[in-house]
Formats: C-alpha cells, structure tokens, sequence
C-alpha cells in the first residue's frame, strides 16, 4: 500500500476570494518558467534577417534622437553628464520597464490557449515576461559601457546600486503589469491603453534631471519622486556615472588637453582670457555634482511596494476566473 | 479517505454565466419590478394596473414575463446563468480506467476541465491523490516558429514533465511522432498529420499517476489512430487511473471497463460500458437521423408515398439501429389511378454518397406494386440483420414506371430518412470497416 503521504493530494474547491501566493508550487514549477524564457528568447528574432542586432539598434537609435531634440535643439540640461550618456542611461532602462510593462498586461490574453487547457501556476506568465526584458536590457547595458568609456566616464564602486535599481524597477513593471493584466482579461480597452499610458510617464521620468527642478520649491521637489521610475532613473544617472564626476578629476582633464568633439560633447565653453589664451572652463563647473537621490527613490517606494502587493493581491483573486472570462 | 481512491468527486457543480457580461440594467429593471410584491397584492395590482394604461401591450407583457421569470427561477439559478455541472458524486480507485460520454454540451469537458484545476467549481469539491497530467488538447502550447526539437521540450515541460525526463525519452517521443527527418525543421512548416503526431507522441510519453484524457484521439489517420489506441492501452494496463472521453462508443468499449453517462449536467447512468453505451446508444440520436418522413397529398400525381417510418424490431420508430437485429421500412402508400408496371426503388448510401445497397420491388416475386390501386396501403420492406455495417446512412427512394402516364417518373421522394447503425455485440464492434457486418464463420483443427 502506497504511503498516503508520499503522494500529492490536490484539493479542488470554490475559490472564496483570496489565495495564497504559494511560493512553494512556484519553486516546482520553475523549470517551466525557465523554458517560457527559454521559448521567448528563442522565437524573439527568429526569421529576422539582423537578429538581435535589433536588440542594439533600438537603443543606440533612441539615443541619438533623443539627443538631438532635446539636447541639441531644446537645449536641455543633461546634469553636468554628457548628454548621451544621459539619456541613454534613462532610456536603455526605461525601455526594458516599458516593454516590461507592456507585455506583462498582455500576457494573460495572449496566453488564453495555455489558460484554458493546461494548469500551471499563473503568475508565471507575468514573470516569465519580466524575465525574457532583461536580455535586451544588459545588451542595452553594452552599449551604454562602450558609450560612456567613449566619454570617458568610468563609474566607481557605487555600480553596485545598480542590481537593486534594476530589482525595484522589475517590480513596479511587475506591480503595475499584474494588475494591468488581471484587468485586461475582463476589460479589454486596459491593453490599448498601456502603450499610451507609457509613453506619457516616459516623458516624466527620463527625461529632466532632478537638479532642474526649481530649488524655491523646497521639499516639495520631491513628490517629483512619486514616480518611482524618475527616482530609479536618477539613481542609474548617479551610481553609473555622476559620483565618479567630481570637478576636480574633470578639470585635471581638461587641462592636460582635450580633443575638440569631446571638448564640445561635454560643453566645456572655451573662453578666450583678455590676453588671448584659450582657458578651457567646464560648463558647471561651480555645481557640485548631484548628491545620491535616496530621498527621491525613496518618495517612489510607497509606489512600488504598494503596487505590487496590490497587483499579486488582485492577480491572486482573479485567478481563477482566468480559464472562464478570457 | 481511504487509500485507494485516486479521484473522489462530492457534489461538484459548474455555474456559468451567459452571454458577455451582466446586463446590469436588465437586472436592475428586473428588481425593480418585482418590488410591489413587498408592498402587498393590492399595491401590485394597483402598480399593474397603473402600467397597463401607460405602457404599451407589448412592453407590459415583457415586464410581466421578466417578473414571472425571476421569480419562478430556481434561486440558485439566477437569470442569465445555467449549471453547466450539477450534483456530481463520483469515485474512482487506483488502477481504474472510467469512461465519460454523453452528447454535445453535457458537461464532459466542463468536469476535466475542473479536474485538471483549469477552472474552479462553484460548488462541492474533489480531492485527487497523484500526479495528474491533462491531455484536453494536443499540441497546447506549440509555438510554430519553434523545431520540433525545441516543441517536444516546450510541450513536455507544459505537460508537467521534467527536462531530465524528456531527455531520457526524447528518442521515443521521436519515434512514436516517425518525424526523426524533421526535428529541426519549425513547426509551421508541418503538415497537421505531423504536427498533430508529434503533439500526441509527448502527451502519450507522459507517466503520470491519473491521465485525463479529452477526446483527443479523434485526430489523424487511421493509422495513427490505431498507435495511440494501443498506447492507450499499454498505459491503461500499466496500472494507471485513466479517465477517458470520447464519442467513439468502439473505443469506449475497448479501453473503459467502466463508464458514466453525463447528460446535462447530471450523472444519468453508472456502470459496465457494455451496459451504459448500450443505453446511451439507444438513447441518443445523431442529428442527421430523420426516423421518420411524411408529404402533403399531391392529387395530381397518380402514385404517391405519403409517409415513410423506420421501424426497430419492437415496431418503435427509431433512428438507431443494433447490427443484430434489421430495420423494418413502413411506407403509406396511395394509388390514385392503376400504374401499369410500377416498383419502387429503394438505395441506401453512406454520409459521403457511397451506395452501399440497392433493392426495387421486383426483387420479391411478384412485384407487389405491380397492380395496386386505391389505398392507402402500406408497404414494407425490411433489412436483414447483420447485413449493413456499423455507420451512418442515408435512404434514397423512387417510385418509376416504363408505362407511367408522365413519363418514367411517377413519385420521387428522394432522401427521406437517414439511420445509424451501431454494432454492439460484436468483438470488433464499431470498427467493423466496410459495408458488411455479416459475421464470418472461423474454424481450425
């Protein structure tokens, strides 16, 4: 006779609103999180005649727009950085959250043949979504580190920030994208209005530095960080390449010499003296680079963790409805 | 609960919703009528009163009919849903192999569906001891752009198997799907024959404690058909639960030494599938089958059939019939004015238009239509038993005369009826291919 306790008993009953998050079932189950990855990387680029080439033009394209418009012709402060450095530390991560976001709302619709013939946990359809982004991201994040060591701007130890940043970012996509796609599944219009709804926080989180806004403004600068993204951006701006900035390090440099396209890249105005010798002054060199944003990053904190919790509460509850309304 | 029992079902139901969402207005509307009663009988009719002259007929009987609907509904089956599962009480053991059939929109699938945890019950509970592995659709989750490689991992790891285990049994997998030249080749590019070879070859590789499986052997080739049936088989004697659907009562019989009939929703019928098929057979009709046919008189025609029956062998009209005992044609029949040398024509073909049998009233000596006149007569014609085999057909009949006096034709009915015949005595049973069901005589010595 077989030990009752070495077999599994699933029990199967009415569903009475909330459901644990059964961490345990996701951890046997993780093999098919790793092949859904697995899958999506493989069928990315498939019959694509450049690949995953397209996983560095994206960004490397988006930089330069965004340079030339907003630097360039709107003339907008790029924080002491050069400004594609600037906004390509923005973008490169800001376009992993997006697409993030993005499918992670779509996924539960897309995955309707799975969610109603096969049973798997649910969630790793969200997470499986999470995961396949940051592929293209850490391409993203060769790039910018050829970039940047072009300017050279090397950063210092405080590179390490830069997982956790990353880990706070997957969860607000994650947060807002459970959410986004428990909804979806019901109401449609949600999916159309994603796209449209991240492309307007862009605007928000990328592109101004914290430092542009009005010092007048006092403590109320900060509800700028409601918005968990332009905190973590701003944080990515100061682990990755502002601390290291220090005036003085810049200005030795400049010194000894400069090439003109990096003398212009990183603004430096060169002023004739009365005498006529050309002294090389750094644009800011007056400011101090930004001190580390935590206050800022931790305005959006509330954000986050309140949405998470609230995506998987509401994800959880809806659950298992999923195989019925899709 | 005791250690035996793999799957233990206890008054499981399934409640859905119709239509897209909630009408919220109509409910709204709805309460709102049915308010008065609170108020007593003398403000209700005060208040129908007050309706009738202010609205129309027509909406006032719509309101009214709302009202009536509501409250006479059963109250746990509010307006707008219906219980696609209801009262479910089942057991079955370890080892066993049970059987599901009933018609179209029974609730089959709705009660795999529940088994394999893709959709919750609304009442009752079921608890399963094991490992389950649903099989309600081949090929879920085959990405075309995918090889067949990379899909025979995707699936197996959907199915629930894990990568080591794939790997120990990839080889088989191939071999079963015979797609060994075009494993790296994407899916898409496939004929569905493979594609749906492949799908099943990963779900017949999966070794799990219960299998349930929904009717997915209904695809492919004959060929094909017959691999899994026997892979089936060697899982079912293995020692596995199995609970099976299908619509195929040959297989139902071969694989499932037990079977349950769901109809609506309900448990009709438990028991030995020779037993419960044998009912459900009888029973139930495809919907092709026309027992029965009649015509409006038509003075102008000289001979006319006015109406057509199929018989069983109790005499009762039936569309369905057992091999082992014949089917009884009845015709009315009037003649109105004597056709010299008039017969009847009578053929029956298969549903793809194959004529299996012909016959015409000559072949009974004399032609018993020969001199009829007046009427109404009827007329009978009988197939043997054990001479069609198991399938569905159609009946096709004329009536003609060389010396008619409008020509050749006198009265063409054309198709009237259609039957289906089942062979449920038999070892071969439904699988009994080809146009016979004559039993053949094997000795040896």
């Amino acid at each position: 006779m077989a030990d009752s306790r070495s077999v599994p008993t699933i029990h199967i009953r009415p569903s009475r609103g909330w459901m644990a998050l059964n961490l345990r079932e996701m951890w046997e189950y993780r093999e098919l999180l790793y092949f859904f990855v697995w899958r999506n990387m493989k069928v990315r680029y498939r019959q694509t005649l450049l690949g995953f080439t397209w996983a560095i033009l994206n960004p490397v394209v988006n930089t330069v727009a965004f340079t030339v418009i907003f630097d360039r012709l709107a003339k907008l402060s790029s924080d002491g950085l050069p400004s594609p450095v600037f906004y390509m530390i923005g973008l490169s991560l800001w376009r992993y959250f997006a697409a993030t976001l993005t499918s992670v709302s779509s996924s539960l619709v897309g995955s309707a043949n799975l969610l109603t013939k096969i049973y798997f946990p649910r969630l790793l359809i969200p997470l499986n979504t999470c995961i396949s982004g940051l592929a293209e991201y850490f391409i993203a994040l060769v790039i910018l580190v050829a970039l940047m060591l072009w300017f050279h701007v090397v950063p210092a130890a405080s590179v390490v920030l830069l997982p956790v940043l990353l880990l706070l970012t997957m969860a607000t996509a994650l947060g807002v994208g459970l959410f986004f796609a428990a909804l979806n599944v019901r109401y449609r219009d949600v999916g159309q209005l994603v796209p449209f709804l991240t492309s307007i926080w862009m605007y928000a989180s990328v592109i101004i530095p914290f430092s542009q806004i009005p010092e007048r403004w006092g403590i109320w600068r900060y509800l700028y960080g409601l918005n968990p993204m332009a905190g973590i951006i701003e944080g990515c701006r100061w682990c990755l390449a502002h601390h290291v900035m220090t005036v003085e390090k810049l200005t030795k440099t400049v010194l000894s010499g400069l090439p003109a396209r990096l003398a212009e890249s990183q603004r430096i105005i060169v002023e004739r003296l009365m005498d006529g010798t050309p002294q090389i002054i750094l644009h800011e060199t007056t400011k101090t680079p930004p001190d580390a944003p935590w206050l800022l990053i931790a305005a959006g904190l509330p954000f986050t963790i309140g949405m998470l919790v609230f995506g998987l509460y509401y994800f959880k509850r809806v659950e298992k409805m999923f195989a019925d309304i899709v | 609960m005791s250690n035996n029992v793999a799957i233990r079902i206890e008054g499981l139901g399934k409640r859905y919703r119709l239509g897209q969402t909630v009408d919220l207005k109509r409910t709204f509307r709805e309460t709102l009528m049915d308010l008065p009663r609170f108020f007593g009988h003398k403000a209700a009719r005060a208040l129908k009163d007050a309706a009738r002259r202010t609205l129309s007929a027509a909406r006032v009987q719509e309101l009214q009919s709302a009202v009536r609907d509501h409250r006479t509904a059963d109250p746990e089956t509010p307006p707008g849903t219906f219980w696609a599962l209801r009262d479910i009480n089942l057991e079955v053991e370890h080892g066993e192999v049970v059987g599901i059939i009933g018609r179209n929109g029974a609730g089959k699938s709705t009660l795999l569906k529940i088994l394999s945890r893709v959709t919750d019950p609304t009442t009752g509970h079921a608890e399963i001891r094991g490992r389950v592995a649903s099989l309600l659709e081949v090929g879920t989750g085959f990405n075309p752009e995918l090889t067949g490689r990379e899909n025979i991992y995707l699936n197996g790891s959907i199915m629930g198997m894990k990568k080591a285990e794939i790997d120990s049994r990839f080889d088989e997998i191939v071999a079963f799907a015979e797609v060994e030249k075009f494993l790296d080749t994407p899916v898409k590019r496939y004929s569905s024959g493979m594609s749906v070879r492949l799908a099943f070859a990963v779900a017949a590789h999966l070794e799990p404690e219960i299998l349930i499986v929904d009717e997915v052997l209904a695809v492919g080739d004959a060929a094909f058909q017959r691999k899994c049936l026997r892979k089936m088989d060697s899982v079912a004697d293995s020692g596995r639960t199995i609970l099976f659907v299908s619509h195929n009562m040959g297989v139902m019989r071969q694989l499932c030494p037990s079977c349950v009939w769901l109809d609506q929703g309900r448990i009709r019928d438990i028991g030995s599938s020779a037993h419960v098929v044998d009912k459900y057979i009888r029973e139930s009709g495809s919907s092709a089958s026309k027992a029965h046919c009649s015509f409006d008189p038509d003075p102008d025609k000289d001979f006319q059939l006015l109406s057509i029956r199929l018989l069983d062998r109790n005499g009762q009209v039936a569309a369905n019939f057992d091999c082992d005992f014949g089917i009884q044609i009845e015709m009315r029949i009037v003649a109105r004015r004597r056709v010299p040398q008039l017969y009847a024509y009578l053929s029956i073909s298969k549903t793809d238009g194959t004529t299996v049998m012909v016959s015409d009233s000559y072949d009974t000596c004399p032609n018993p239509l020969e001199n009829v006149d007046g009427g109404p007569h009827t007329m009978r014609v009988s197939i043997p038993a054990r001479t069609l085999g198991p399938g569905d057909y159609s009946v096709y009949l004329n009536f003609s005369s060389p010396a008619g006096r409008k020509g050749t034709h006198v009265d063409t009915p054309g198709t009237v009826c259609a039957f289906h015949i089942d062979d449920v005595s038999s070892h071969r049973g439904n699988e009994r291919y080809g146009f016979f069901s004559t039993l053949l005589h094997w000795s040896i010595d």
